[in-house]
């Protein structure tokens, strides 16, 4: 296995068990200011409490949706095409999909330093808002790599079809390597 | 935006700027709104142009602020209530008893505080933020569903508020269980318990039809719901001389039409109430004023401590300002 | 400018990109080309401020503890419950099916769980009992719909958040319409099972039937705890989606041990994999409709549309029409996400109750979900159930038309669903 592949594999470790941690999260605060409120003394923070778990899991699950091939898209119509057309479309979709992610890494990190120059806090805990945005970014920054990473799978196995570039049954690269 | 030149045609505006507020269409912003724009498009003779983005179309209180900061909107009403989190000194007009319980003087402070006019709006414009002038959209009450006459009745009470610590604290200061809800939820919290009380000037309690649900309504007048009238600082200094003129003046005008449209408003708002529900409605005295101002003291500090920098300045010169007067006007 | 935008939204989608790359790459278009002195940045904002929303929080925990339910056996408890009563009836078990999904919807916020949950162990059953896929499957398809309208309800969360109405009034008033939809589907089950002979159970007796509520009892006490809790005032719709969670909790993994609590993790990852797919679609369905409302481009596109001066029952008919037709295309919240801030104000001038409005787009949401060429559901049923598409399709129609039935007569007759109110007051 190559460093950059070890890496990745770490990567994809952290982000499952931050999206995991996150849910988790969301489920305990909710259910903590029930109770709090009930015995007279309510959490003045869960709401943004949980809007953090919100960004977390929307953003650091960008990345991991992308990994696993789980984007919602609409392939009806691109099912009746030829094998070639959809080939070469894929490559399009996959190369253009990430430029975009990128781009959009790129305005939010712009948005989460205007956010740190202005200095804005949470209502509650007053907590520096930008270190909630700066999930954003990096959300598209890693979600653009998957999208690149699978861009070059598509390119480098001609006769399949990948969706995603951690597809649980798709070994092939591994498999590769080792033979 | 930036105030977008326009060079089509006679009759098109050269400039057209775009005002939000987050009110709905019969309300006190919306109603300033749209006595603001009628006043600078008639003295530019249509060559400004106002578009008002309602409703919070483009976002609420916050996020309007935001949209001013980044110059994608170049005129809106924020209220200190709602961007505490940007401007933390803007905290100190939710202060608890702070104002005076007549109108006319806080008219007089509003208009022409120079602790207001002055570290205040140093510190908005730091923010990127230029105040044109403070207003009120009418004193902030209390409904519940047992009677509040002395800060103890509020003991264990599951009052609604918004998440700002030095709001939180003057509720804990008074014994209650301050709760944030999202605004468009209090209605349905009320209804089912979830809260026990909200604070919200008249006008609001009427709109959300918060006196359908509550037992109580204390005129308490604890606080002003103050607001602002805020425009882009770059776009202000980039328009030439005259425009920048006619905007002054329009604010000027409106200045004295902001406190006659809150005042109206809230009284129909007051009779509407009365008219259509027997929630029972009651005055604190003097003494109960003195007691809850008591109460409340200790959040002052906690105010200049949390914020630090100008906060004692501007706290304790606005007081002397009222102080005075109140001295005045005896 | 909106013809520009609509044309590089449908290329997009049906090229086959992730459906986040045509609504983000509107918006930006938008911004980019009709508004170069405007900061991109503005969008991102919208985006995290989109999904900052305290109310969408109750997404993540009803498919948390749809997903929990998924994994045991709750569904089989309700259908074994319901099919000791009614199964042996004419129609029985495809009654039996259609009410199994809507008890599962009452627990579950998403049709896609209902279809996994419950179509599986039903489609078997129905099969073994002389059911053809063609007449299984629609009515699986369909009759998760259900819950949609069944509280708890994702479409009207989202609804509930873009429009600032209670989502707790319209959980409530999805009740009625949702059980006339039910009795809809029985009947139309009753005379499908007579003209075509089908099979049914053989009748259950009491004691079957006492031992089925002594398993189903605990599962049955779910929509009373959340509905109930709601109504007293314990917790919010939000937090009943979080108490929801503590309750699928107990019942599998603490009561009747059929999950594990080592299998919690891989079923968050689940939850946290769909929610991701969702909100990244609601961040940016947010982003474009701030844009929307920057170019002042709603009331263009309602007056354009509706006229000047509408009737309340119009605007209804037309919102209905345009939703439908949107949820055959696009996934339903994407379109609630979309449509729902260029009709709602002006529905609200025409004098449309705000829950009847979003109890109507619900109901067009699940429709257009189940409906050819694309709705949703269609794909799931696909991929569970490992038939062509176009077998899946065929039976569909007498339910598409029962639902514009019922559809029409919601909208006809809103009052229907604001009864509620006469029990929803102090
Ligand atoms: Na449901
Ligand atoms: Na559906």
């Amino acid at each position: 296995m190559n460093v950059f592949r070890r890496i990745d594999k770490i990567q994809a470790g952290i982000e499952k068990w931050t999206i995991i941690t996150a849910i988790f999260g969301m489920t305990i605060i909710l259910l903590a200011n029930v109770f709090a409120r009930t015995l007279g003394n309510s959490l003045t923070f869960a709401e943004e409490v949980g809007q953090f778990f919100i960004i977390i899991v929307t953003f650091i699950g960008l990345s991991y949706c992308a990994r696993r091939g789980r984007h919602l898209k609409m392939t009806a119509i691109v099912e009746f095409l030829p094998f070639k057309v959809r080939k070469i479309l894929v490559l399009i979709i996959t190369f253009t999909t990430s430029l975009l992610l990128f781009y959009l890494c790129y305005i939010s990190l712009d948005y989460t330093i205007t956010l740190y120059q202005l200095g804005r806090v949470t209502a509650a805990l007053r907590f520096p808002v930008y270190l909630i945005t700066l999930f954003i970014p990096i959300g598209f920054l890693f979600s653009g790599l998957q999208y690149l990473r699978e861009c070059w799978l598509n390119y480098k196995y001609k006769d399949e079809m990948i969706d995603g570039t951690e597809d649980p049954d798709w070994k092939r690269e591994e498999a590769d390597e080792t033979t | 935006s930036g105030g977008t030149e326009t060079t089509r045609g006679k009759n098109t505006p050269e400039y057209v700027f775009r005002f939000a507020h987050e009110e709905s269409p019969d309300s006190v912003q919306n109603t300033y709104a749209e006595e603001f724009k009628k006043i600078i498009e008639e003295k530019s003779d249509g060559n400004i142009k106002i578009e008002i983005y309602p409703v919070g179309q483009l976002g609420n209180a916050t996020t309007q602020a935001e949209l001013l900061q980044i110059g994608a909107i170049d005129f809106a009403i924020i209220s200190p209530g709602n961007i505490g989190t940007i401007v933390p000194e803007s905290q100190v007009l939710l202060l608890h008893f702070l104002f005076s319980d007549d109108m006319e003087i806080n008219k007089q402070i509003m208009n022409n505080s120079e602790a207001l006019y002055g570290p205040l709006a140093e510190k908005f414009a730091e923010k990127k933020i230029k105040v044109l002038s403070y207003w009120t959209e009418g004193f902030n009450h209390w409904t519940t569903q047992s009677k509040i006459e002395q800060p103890e009745d509020f003991s264990g009470v599951k009052f609604r508020t918004m998440p700002s610590p030095l709001i939180v604290s003057s509720y804990e200061q008074y014994g209650a269980n301050p709760t944030p809800v999202p605004y468009e939820q209090v209605y349905s919290g009320l209804q089912l318990n979830m809260i026990e009380g909200q604070t919200n000037p008249m006008f609001a309690i009427e709109q959300m039809k918060f006196y359908e649900v509550q037992k109580y309504l204390t005129l308490s007048k604890h606080s002003l719901y103050t607001t602002t009238t805020a425009v882009n600082p770059d776009l202000y200094e980039k328009v030439p001389e005259e425009v920048r003129q006619m905007i002054d003046e329009t604010i000027n005008e409106m200045k004295e039409k902001a406190f006659a449209i809150q005042e109206e408003t809230n009284q129909q708002a007051l009779e509407q109430i009365k008219k259509n529900s027997n929630i029972e409605i009651t005055e604190l005295s003097d003494e109960q004023r003195q007691a809850f101002r008591d109460a409340s003291e200790p959040v002052r500090q906690q105010y200049i401590d949390q914020v630090g920098g100008a906060a004692e300045e501007i706290v304790k010169k606005l007081e002397e300002e009222i102080e005075e007067a109140e001295k005045n006007s005896n | 400018m909106i013809w520009i935008l609509l044309g590089i939204m449908f290329l997009l989608l049906f090229l086959g990109y992730p459906i986040m790359v045509p609504l983000i790459v509107a918006p930006l278009a938008v911004a980019l080309l009709f508004f170069p002195e405007l900061n991109p940045m503005v969008l991102i904002q919208q985006f995290s401020i989109g999904i900052q929303t305290f109310v969408l929080l109750a997404v993540p925990m009803f498919i948390f503890a749809a997903d929990i339910m998924s994994s045991g056996k709750t569904s089989t408890r309700l259908l074994d419950l319901v099919g000791s009563f009614i199964g042996h009836i004419r129609g029985g078990y495809a009654i039996t099916t259609a009410a199994a999904c809507a008890l599962f919807g009452s627990i579950s916020g998403s049709t896609q769980a209902t279809v996994v949950a419950v179509g599986k162990p039903t489609r078997e059953r129905l099969k073994e009992i002389g059911y053809k896929d063609k007449q299984a499957i629609p009515l699986i398809i369909n009759a998760s719909d259900l819950a949609l309208m069944i509280p708890p309800s994702i479409a009207m969360i989202v609804y509930g958040v873009v429009t600032g109405t209670s989502v707790g009034e319209l959980f409530i008033a999805g009740i009625v319409p949702g059980l006339i939809i039910f009795l809809f589907f029985a009947l139309y089950s009753y005379f499908l099972a007579t003209a075509k002979k089908l099979g049914n159970e053989k009748k259950a007796t009491w004691k079957e039937r006492g031992r089925a509520f002594k398993k189903a009892i605990l599962p049955l006490g779910f929509p009373i705890v959340i509905i109930g809790g709601i109504y007293l005032g314990v917790f919010s719709p939000t937090e009943a989606a979080a108490v929801s969670v503590l309750y699928a909790f107990l019942l599998e993994v603490v009561i009747y041990r059929d999950v594990k609590l080592s299998d919690l993790p891989k079923i968050a990852e689940s939850t946290a994999i769909v929610t991701a797919a969702v909100f990244i679609l609601v961040a940016a369905g947010t982003a474009l409709s701030w844009i929307l409302s920057y170019a002042k481009l709603p009331q263009e596109i309602t007056e354009a549309v509706l006229g000047s001066d509408p009737s309340a029952t119009y605007v209804l008919f037309i919102v209905a029409i345009f939703f439908f037709v949107g949820c055959m295309f696009v996934d339903p919240l994407v379109v609630i996400l979309i449509l729902t801030p260029i009709f709602y104000p002006v529905a609200m001038d025409a004098g449309v109750d705000p829950i009847a409005l979003g109890i109507i787009v619900t109901l067009q949401a699940a429709i257009g979900s189940a409906t050819p060429p694309f709705g949703v559901d269609i794909f799931t049923a696909i991929a569970v159930f490992q038939q062509p598409y176009k077998e899946i399709i065929k039976g569909i129609w007498p339910y598409i038309l029962i639902l514009m039935a019922a559809s029409a007569l919601f909208i006809l007759f809103p009052e229907i669903i604001t009864s509620y109110q006469y029990f929803y007051s102090d």
